[in-house]
């Protein structure tokens, strides 16, 4: 049985009963697929049905370590972008992503889940998290290095590109701001952003010896 | 290796951000984008729903087996309304439970309406219960 925090507002249920979950899912879906890079790219691994499914829990008031959002409506009216923003803090370098969250779907192919024994303690199970080994340290900072070497050597090769990596140097994430900065129109940028995206899927980024699961589970 | 790791990390945050949104994409869009990426996303998202039903009753169960272990709990102080449905009909506390929170204990109790009028009381008991919780301790804010 999953656990409410005390603090959540479980009238909000209503509010996600009524909501459109088969609009949002696609969005989120796509939101969580781009956030599982992060932990891929440092050598890591989690599935972006996980992230979603962990925004989903945490949204109903039952995340890991009891974690939850309070979805206040009048401030953030779609449920996708509250779903989306849920994602982006978990997964955000300034959380403490591997702790946080489980790192593969709780659910099976049919929706289930996996195994009852899992909803019932996957968040004493995932709220211990075994600290980073000193080689694991060394192979994120090496996969970071060897990401951004490949970030450079694409905007030095390409005017278009090197104008959209500028962009995100810079912090800026939205289509509509890199269109206003770089005056290409949205389409251009967003055909640009794709191209970037699988230029930088052919990166092979060294693998940790364990992934975050395959840690917690020796270290419990 | 001495890198400006912090740096790196805000680019690797803002380039997935980026590849991630899709405020102003078409439906079509979204879901080619993630074909793209090998994902057979019909099969995901009716995983996905499935997990959101799945989880929606689990929580809302949650919520009713929270306000029973307090209505448990609370021994002597025992709140006004613990009784007070003993002489209800079936058809009142089926109307009252449905009030309160129907969705939710018909998602959970789907055979709802086949239970004995005291299964149903206790049923309502703790719906009430978890209903003054709400009202009582609701706060916003993660």
């Amino acid at each position: 049985m999953l656990q409410n925090s005390p603090k959540y507002d479980p009238t909000i249920y209503e509010e996600l009963e009524k909501a459109d979950w088969d609009a949002a899912l696609p969005r989120v879906l796509k939101y969580a697929v781009s956030r599982a890079k992060i932990f891929k790219w440092l050598g890591d691994e989690v599935e972006p049905e996980a992230l979603v499914q962990e925004a989903i829990v945490r949204a109903y008031g039952v995340g890991t370590r009891g974690n939850y959002r309070n979805w206040n409506k009048k401030t953030c009216p779609d449920l996708g972008n509250f779903l989306i923003g849920i994602i982006r803090s978990m997964s955000s370098h300034k959380a403490e992503h591997e702790a946080n969250f489980p790192s593969e779907s709780l659910f099976s192919e049919d929706g289930s889940p996996k195994d009852a024994k899992i909803l019932k303690s996957y968040d004493e199970a995932t709220g211990a998290s075994k600290p980073k080994t000193p080689e694991e340290e060394i192979i994120e900072n090496e996969n970071l290095q060897a990401l951004q070497d490949e970030l450079d050597r694409l905007a030095d090769g390409t005017e278009d590109l090197g104008m959209i990596i500028l962009c995100i140097e810079d912090g800026i994430s939205e289509p509509r701001k890199i269109a206003a900065t770089t005056g290409f129109d949205k389409k251009k940028v967003n055909n640009l952003l794709r191209k970037l995206r699988r230029k930088l899927d052919k990166y092979n980024p060294k693998r940790k010896r364990q992934s975050s699961k395959e840690r917690r589970e020796e270290w419990i | 290796m001495d890198i400006n790791r912090t740096k790196y990390l805000e680019t690797l945050d803002t380039l997935t951000d980026a590849f991630g949104r899709s405020d102003e994409q078409s439906i079509e869009e979204v879901l080619a984008d993630i074909r793209d990426e090998g994902i057979d996303v019909d099969a995901a998202l009716a995983r996905l729903k499935k997990a959101q039903l799945n989880i929606a009753m689990e929580a809302k169960r949650s919520v009713l087996d929270s306000a029973r272990e307090k209505r448990l709990k609370l021994g002597e102080k025992v709140p006004e309304f613990i009784g007070k449905f003993s002489d209800w009909t079936s058809e009142q506390i089926l109307a009252r439970i449905k009030e309160l929170g129907g969705l939710e204990a018909g998602l959970a109790y789907r055979d709802l309406e086949t239970m004995g009028t005291e299964e149903m009381t206790s049923i309502l008991e703790d719906l009430e219960m978890a209903h003054r919780n709400a009202m009582g301790d609701s706060d916003d804010g993660e």
